[in-house]
């Protein structure tokens, strides 16, 4: 319809978007149709712009249907964002050729019926759940997709426990354990041995002469699932690959002109195969294919992504009918000169990781223009509570005063002054792990940041949703622990259960907590929450001049009711994503008992019925203090909050930027632990669980040594989380790290895996005095 | 040196019909909870029936099509098969009905015949199936189109929101419909419907399903249902320009299937509705005498009761879009107040419901308008 060149003109002009200065951006816009694409794309090197202006670009050159596009994500916000440009990006340009008179009256025409919306994005589960919903047969039911408290819960269920010992045995002499090994750490070790099995394509009935409890329990849950037609990730996606070797889905695949599959650097062997069979037919039919990816910021491994499917791609699609030519996108417009060169320089100071990487990959570039380019900094402190103190600070002053000084300690003084409209949300902090406490309860880096916020009377707080465990949050404790207190008070059920004396510990913990709080809870609307426990435990109805009416009552109920003397809980973002795992977990628990989990009372009479109290206890209270239910990242819809200090994990960063990022290296190193997770000597239980993969599979053709992988991992992980900073970077750890004498290996300072420390006493570094 | 501010996402914010912003209309507090954060409701019974009635007709209509169903004097017995079908799918997805409301077969003292889901499922499909599975274009259709992002207190975050919705059937007619179906018969009773229909050759109709009554006229419901089928008319056209189709969406229907087989609650309220003439489809002579005496009227005034045409009009289509355009600023502007005082969420998010919605609400005994009137029980 319009003329590729005046396209890549129109691009400039009408979005704003000068891609004509970058060469390698124009080329995968303008690229011919049907020119299959790999596109290596550096951090910040404007990826979702340039993958957005191809697909425009095949829809107003090209002639492809909007109804033609399917472009797949790694996450359900990334679909979102690449939808939202389309959307913007599309209806810009559609107004300006639709008013330009310059154009054929029938072109303009067809311009303006275009319809964005109907390019269909997603992740590949979300499309391959509607797919097979919209194409199943008549009482074929649509895929009932289950979640992963659901699947672990499950799993759970199906765990041996009249062999528990022995299966422990077995994980550990494989080494499939992590450094726990309570029931739920077997069933997690198990769980990540199940999903690895399906993404790999391999039968989990083929590891039982090496694994024979784990087999059997990992078969166990597939009949599970098959019998209450559920499906999981990996068997949603394996019914998916199903589908399209099937007649029906002829409608399907012939509709599909384009796939774009972004962050491809985090496929597993199963979503490949899936890949390679629409890349064949949709090529075979005269249509293109582009994929995306950075093999430096492929971080899922332990969630079974293999970084080498990218690496190798020309190779491992030579069977179908693609050919793909590479383009690397090399220019970063993110970041500072500075924070782009110490990317580049952390990236390649390790010999032994430049054999995994693309081929021939050109370093990355500064493209962004900027006034200031500071140096990097560094906060070194003897102890974490050293080290918050100095982090509150500069927040605090940066967010609330407006400005910042950064003294180094050569004597140089940076000002940090913020944008007028800026706010704490400038600033992050990205750490492996955002945990609040240590195993023995000792306050770790974000708790202790928060609790110089509040024992200094600040405005601001810490935002940091997957800091607690669930059973530690204050709300989630009192809550349940209220439960408790009004079913079980003396916990003579609980007794009756057989849980470990940690469980145990932490319930009671729990009902002692919710005591001294209902106690001293203050009076709302004329009610005490002391009365209302009472009722509940005296059987008497409240208020008092109400019948006892019901048979049952529903657990949600109960909870929102006791939530009424619980402001803390229900008016604090934060709190509210505890609040809702909670719920989602009770409302989710039907999927697993195959009907509602309430208080049920004994026949005629107001006292709960001792059966329906052990299901709370075992299908509610069990997976919140066995730590087997987790934060739901989805539900944290609030990110940008303009009044709170985000701490995220650098798993969670991913695909972000922030103004000043403050990348944690070491503030939980006080002596030479831990050393997994900086400077690794044995392989870990995802490499080992890998080990026994590669044993199984043929498809896998994978040599790296594990312990390798585990080095490769870590400095990635460093990557990714360096390469969020856009004008300021700062790197925190305590000063044991950096002991002259005796300085801990760490792979985020520059440790080799050979074990010299290649950037010795970090030069270049500003340190803060 | 200066820092650069945070940049806001990207992402236009996206907005269901039903699932935002109609459920913001009935109480911003309430949607705060149970939509934007997600917390489930704590008792999600219309959720099943809604869930079991679509779930019903959508089944027998993909099995007419395969030829597994005739539409030929459709029994109880030819729908209790699809009825369980559905009801088994709902309870793998963790849907159960309230007790009593449905039955899988008869169990001793009482039938399947007397279940109210059961019954309903078996009218909505021996009234409306014949008449329409024949016209059915397309089922649950996806709709979905951009607006420029209204004006908001703290300035907007993005440029453009997005509305999207599902449509239960999309329907076309064309002369070698018989003109004795009943769907043809009902929206020719509507003068301008039946202009649009001399005037263009190819049109479209959409129909919803609502497992729920007809809406009294001074009903929020009655108007927001309207509001909901006149911008489903505006997102399809779009979408049938988008295909090069020089097809009109010329009206909508929303089927109340509830209508065809009351509840005793139902019956009595449609006492008061009829003395107050708070309906449009008024019952007379001998349905008079019934619905006064708290009786479901006549099968065919049932069926009348039953049928809701929505002529497309572009002045009610403006009205809607601008309405949904203030609520979506509100909800923009209630998202953005709480990111700027996130330990106060309660303080952000407004509560106008009547005393039906705050009754049902699991926030009410804490919701700073109306805890007063609602206080914590036991059990």
């Amino acid at each position: 319809m319009i003329d590729s060149d005046r396209f890549i003109r129109d691009v400039c002009d009408v979005l704003g978007q000068k891609i004509s200065s970058n060469q390698q951006q124009t080329e995968i816009v303008s690229s011919d149709f049907s020119r299959c694409l790999k596109v290596v794309a550096g951090p910040g090197s404007g990826k979702t712009t340039v993958l957005v202006l191809r697909l425009l670009k095949m829809i107003f050159v090209d002639d492809v249907k909007t109804s033609e596009i399917i472009a797949t994500t790694f996450t359900r916000k990334a679909a979102s964002e690449l939808k939202s440009r389309i959307l913007r990006w599309g209806q810009l340009l559609q107004s300006h050729y639709k008013n330009d008179p310059t154009l054929d009256q029938e072109i303009r025409n067809s311009i303006g019926r275009l319809n964005f919306d109907l390019i269909v994005t997603g992740t590949l589960d979300s499309i391959a759940e509607d797919t097979l919903t919209v194409y199943r047969l008549p009482d074929e039911n649509p895929p009932v997709l289950i979640d992963d408290f659901v699947s672990s819960q499950i799993m759970f269920s199906l765990f041996p426990f009249d062999k528990r010992e022995e299966m422990k045995e077995e994980l550990n002499d494989n080494g499939l354990l992590g450094y726990k090994s309570g029931i739920g750490d077997m069933v997690e070790s198990v769980s990540n041995v199940y999903y690895r099995c399906l993404e790999n394509e391999i039968d989990v009935t083929s590891l039982a002469d090496e694994v024979p409890l784990t087999s059997g329990m990992m078969k166990r849950y597939v009949d599970t699932l098959e019998e209450r037609q559920f499906k999981d990730f990996p068997t949603l996606e394996g019914s998916f690959l199903d589908f399209l070797s099937k007649d029906r889905s002829e409608d399907f695949i012939d509709g599909i002109r384009v796939l774009m599959v972004d962050e491809y650097q985090d496929t597993n062997i199963l979503q490949e195969h899936i890949y390679k069979v629409l890349t064949d037919r949709i090529v075979k039919a005269g249509g293109s294919v582009i994929f995306v990816g950075d093999d430096d910021q492929s971080i899922y491994r332990f969630r079974g992504s293999r970084v080498h499917l990218f690496a190798n791609l020309e190779e491992r699609f030579s069977d179908t009918s693609a050919h793909f030519d590479t383009i690397f996108l090399t220019t970063n417009y993110r970041s500072t000169p500075t924070i782009v060169d110490f990317c580049n320089r952390f990236i390649a100071f390790d010999e032994g990781f430049q054999e995994v990487r693309v081929k021939e990959k050109p370093p990355i570039i500064p493209g962004r223009e900027c006034d200031d380019d500071p140096p990097i900094f560094a906060i070194f402190r003897d102890t974490p509570g050293e080290l918050a103190r100095d982090i509150a600070i500069l927040v605090e002053e940066f967010s609330e005063k407006g400005s910042y000084t950064f003294h180094a300690d050569d004597g140089t003084e940076y000002l940090f002054e913020r944008d007028p409209q800026g706010s704490a949300a400038d600033v992050v902090m990205l750490m492996g792990s955002t945990s609040n406490y240590t195993d023995n309860g000792g306050k770790k880096l974000p708790c202790l940041v928060d609790s110089y916020f509040e024992e200094h009377d600040s405005k601001l707080r810490v935002f940091n949703p997957r800091g607690d465990k669930i059973y530690q949050h204050k709300g989630v404790s009192i809550l349940c622990g209220s439960i408790l207190m009004c079913l079980d008070p003396d916990g003579s059920i609980q007794n009756n259960l057989k849980f470990k004396t940690d469980e145990e510990k932490i319930l009671n913990t729990w009902r002692l907590g919710a005591k001294e709080y209902i106690d001293n809870a203050e009076e709302f609307n004329g009610c005490r929450m002391s009365d209302l426990i009472s009722s509940w435990q005296e059987g008497k109805p409240y208020p008092k001049n109400k019948k006892w009416s019901k048979k049952e009552v529903s657990l949600l109920d109960m909870i929102f009711n006791l939530l009424t003397w619980m402001p803390e809980m229900r008016n604090d973002a934060e709190s509210l994503t505890y609040l809702q795992s909670v719920c989602n977990a009770i409302n989710n628990s039907v999927l697993i008992k195959n009907r509602e989990i309430n208080v049920v009372f004994e026949n005629g009479s107001s006292k709960p019925k001792e059966s329906a109290v052990k299901e709370i206890y075992n299908k509610i209270f069990r997976p919140i203090v066995t730590d087997t239910l987790d934060i739901d990242e989805d539900l944290m819809f609030s990110v940008n909050l303009k009044d709170r200090f985000s701490i995220m994990t650098i798993h969670q960063s991913k695909g972000l930027e922030f103004p000043i990022t403050i990348v944690d290296v070491s503030s939980e190193f006080q002596k030479d632990t831990s050393k997994f997770k900086r400077f690794p000597d044995k392989t870990d239980n995802t490499s080992n669980i890998e080990g026994l993969m590669r044993r199984h599979s043929p498809d896998i053709q994978d040599d790296r040594d594990l312990l390798d992988t585990q080095f490769d991992d870590l400095i990635r992980k460093f990557f990714v989380a360096y390469s969020r900073a856009q004008d300021v970077l700062i790197l925190v750890g305590l000063n044991r790290t950096l002991k002259k004498d005796k300085p801990l290996q760490h792979v985020a300072l520059g440790w080799d895996r050979t074990g010299e420390w290649k950037w010795k006493d970090l030069p270049g570094i500003k340190f803060m005095r | 040196m200066k820092i650069s501010k945070r940049s806001e996402s990207f992402e236009i914010p996206k907005y269901s019909l039903t699932g935002d912003l109609l459920a913001y209309l009935k109480c911003g507090l309430q949607y705060r909870f149970n939509n934007k954060g997600s917390l489930p409701p704590s008792v999600p019974v219309q959720f099943w029936f809604g869930e079991f009635i679509h779930g019903v007709m959508e089944e027998a209509f993909l099995r007419w099509k395969n030829g597994q169903f005739s539409l030929e004097q459709i029994t109880f017995d030819d729908v209790q098969p699809i009825s369980v079908s559905v009801a088994n799918r709902l309870e793998i997805k963790g849907l159960s009905p309230v007790s009593g409301l449905f039955l899988r077969e008869d169990v001793p003292g009482r039938k399947c015949r007397d279940c109210v889901a059961n019954i309903r499922a078996f009218k909505s499909l021996y009234t409306w199936a014949p008449s329409l599975f024949p016209l059915i274009e397309g089922n649950e259709i996806p709709l979905e189109g951009i607006r420029p992002m209204p004006e908001t207190q703290f300035g907007a975050r993005s440029d453009y929101y997005a509305v999207y919705g599902v449509a239960d059937v999309i329907s076309t007619i064309d002369s070698n419909v018989p003109a004795k179906n009943r769907i043809v018969q009902y929206i020719m009773e509507n003068d301008s419907v039946k202009d649009m229909i001399d005037e263009y050759d190819d049109y479209e109709i959409i129909i919803d399903y609502k497992g729920a009554a007809r809406p009294k006229l001074s009903d929020k419901e009655w108007k927001y249902h309207e509001w909901q089928l006149q911008t489903y008319m505006w997102l399809r056209t779009q979408q049938l320009k988008s295909e090069g189709k020089d097809s009109h969406v010329i009206a909508g229907i929303l089927l109340y299937l509830n209508e065809l087989h009351p509840s005793d609650e139902s019956n009595k309220e449609l006492i008061t509705i009829v003395e107050n003439g708070d309906t449009d489809v008024i019952p007379k002579g001998s349905d008079l005498m019934l619905v006064k005496s708290g009786k479901p009227g006549s099968e065919r005034f049932q069926i009348r009761r039953s049928i809701r045409v929505v002529p497309f009009d572009k002045d009610i289509l403006s009205l809607s879009l601008k309405e949904f355009d203030d609520v979506v600023s509100r909800i923009e502007t209630n998202v953005q107040s709480e990111m700027r005082d996130s330990r106060n969420v309660l303080d952000h998010w407004p509560c106008e419901a009547g005393i039906e919605t705050c009754t049902a609400c699991d926030v009410k005994t804490f919701c700073p308008y109306i805890c007063k009137s609602f206080k914590p029980t036991v059990p």
